[in-house]
């Protein structure tokens, strides 16, 4: 991710001639990455790491621009964001690093090797997995890479593809959001029963619900409307 | 009597948050981006504020 979104593109679109300031942006998330890696921290390595990467490119916007318009380059980020993402899933998967390797092992039977249960569960997993891989990509290069799209909205939108393309990108993020949220996680939720995350979540949402006063998000959503109201009514007055 | 109160004012700002959002395809259709955005977070807060009361009316019912 660092190489292709970073590295490659300053490389050859020359960002590194622009000053002194790319020099010191461009190594700078390998920072965060180590730090996520050595500590093994989702903190570290799903926010740190991708928010520093996103600063060389937020000076020279020129490296994204590429990558959305080069199938190849398109690729190469996707794969290497599949491999951050399963990387980071694996490392950071046991709470207070790797797994503790166990006092004495006892093969089982070959037939209680694997109960079918379990062989189904792993199927509908590798199943969501990929899919949850599949489905962004697809819908990504269907509206920014495939020519049919591209050829279509020059025909029935002249001058504003631009515009478009961006209003396009929102509506797919929310879309993939709202998908995710509810055919992938959803199904998931109900196989977490033996999770004590998910049992604690669950009491407290058990408590709020008979909880007869209002809960914080009701005094953060008035706070928010009417802050917005009034930004709407200055920006028409002024 | 409470129950019905936030049973009433649960339904009006869930409607109202109605309008905020059709006001909100309103102002994208004049390109306002930056309108309809502050509009679409507007419905959002409004129907936010709705389902909280739906919720007390609940409790109050139970």
């Amino acid at each position: 991710m660092w190489l292709a979104l970073v590295i490659l593109p300053a490389a050859f679109g020359g960002s590194f001639a622009r000053g002194p300031i790319y020099w010191v942006l461009a190594p700078l998330p390998i920072a965060p990455l180590l730090v996520g890696l050595l500590r093994r921290s989702p903190r570290w390595l799903l926010l740190g790491f991708p928010a520093v990467l996103l600063l060389p490119a937020a000076v020279d916007t020129r490296a994204i621009e590429e990558n959305a318009q080069s199938p190849f380059a398109f690729a190469l980020l996707a794969v290497g964001l599949l491999a951050f993402l399963f990387g980071a899933a694996y490392l950071t998967g046991f709470e207070g690093g790797a797994p503790a390797s166990p006092e004495r092992m006892r093969r089982l039977p070959a037939a209680e090797r694997v109960a079918p249960r379990w062989r189904r569960r792993q199927r509908v997993y590798f199943t969501l997995a990929t899919l949850s891989g599949v489905f962004p990509l697809v819908l990504v290069y269907e509206v920014y890479l495939s020519p049919t799209t591209r050829a279509f909205l020059h025909e029935l939108y002249p001058g504003r593809v631009g515009a478009l393309l961006q209003a396009i990108g929102v509506g797919v993020l929310l879309l993939w959001g709202a998908l995710y949220w509810i055919a992938f996680l959803g199904p998931l939720w109900g196989h977490r029963t033996g999770d004590r995350a998910l049992t604690r979540r669950l009491d407290q949402i058990r408590q709020e619900s008979q909880n007869a006063a209002p809960r914080l998000a009701f005094y953060v959503a008035v706070l928010i409307a009417l802050g917005f109201m009034g930004t709407l009514l200055w920006m028409r007055l002024h | 009597m409470r129950r019905y109160f936030f049973e009433i004012l649960s339904v009006l700002l869930i409607a109202g948050s109605l309008v905020f959002f059709a006001e909100c395809i309103g102002y994208l259709a004049k390109r306002d981006y930056i309108s309809s955005l502050i509009l679409l977070a507007i419905g959002l807060s409004v129907i936010t504020v709705g389902k909280e009361l739906a919720r007390l009316a609940l409790v109050q019912k139970e």
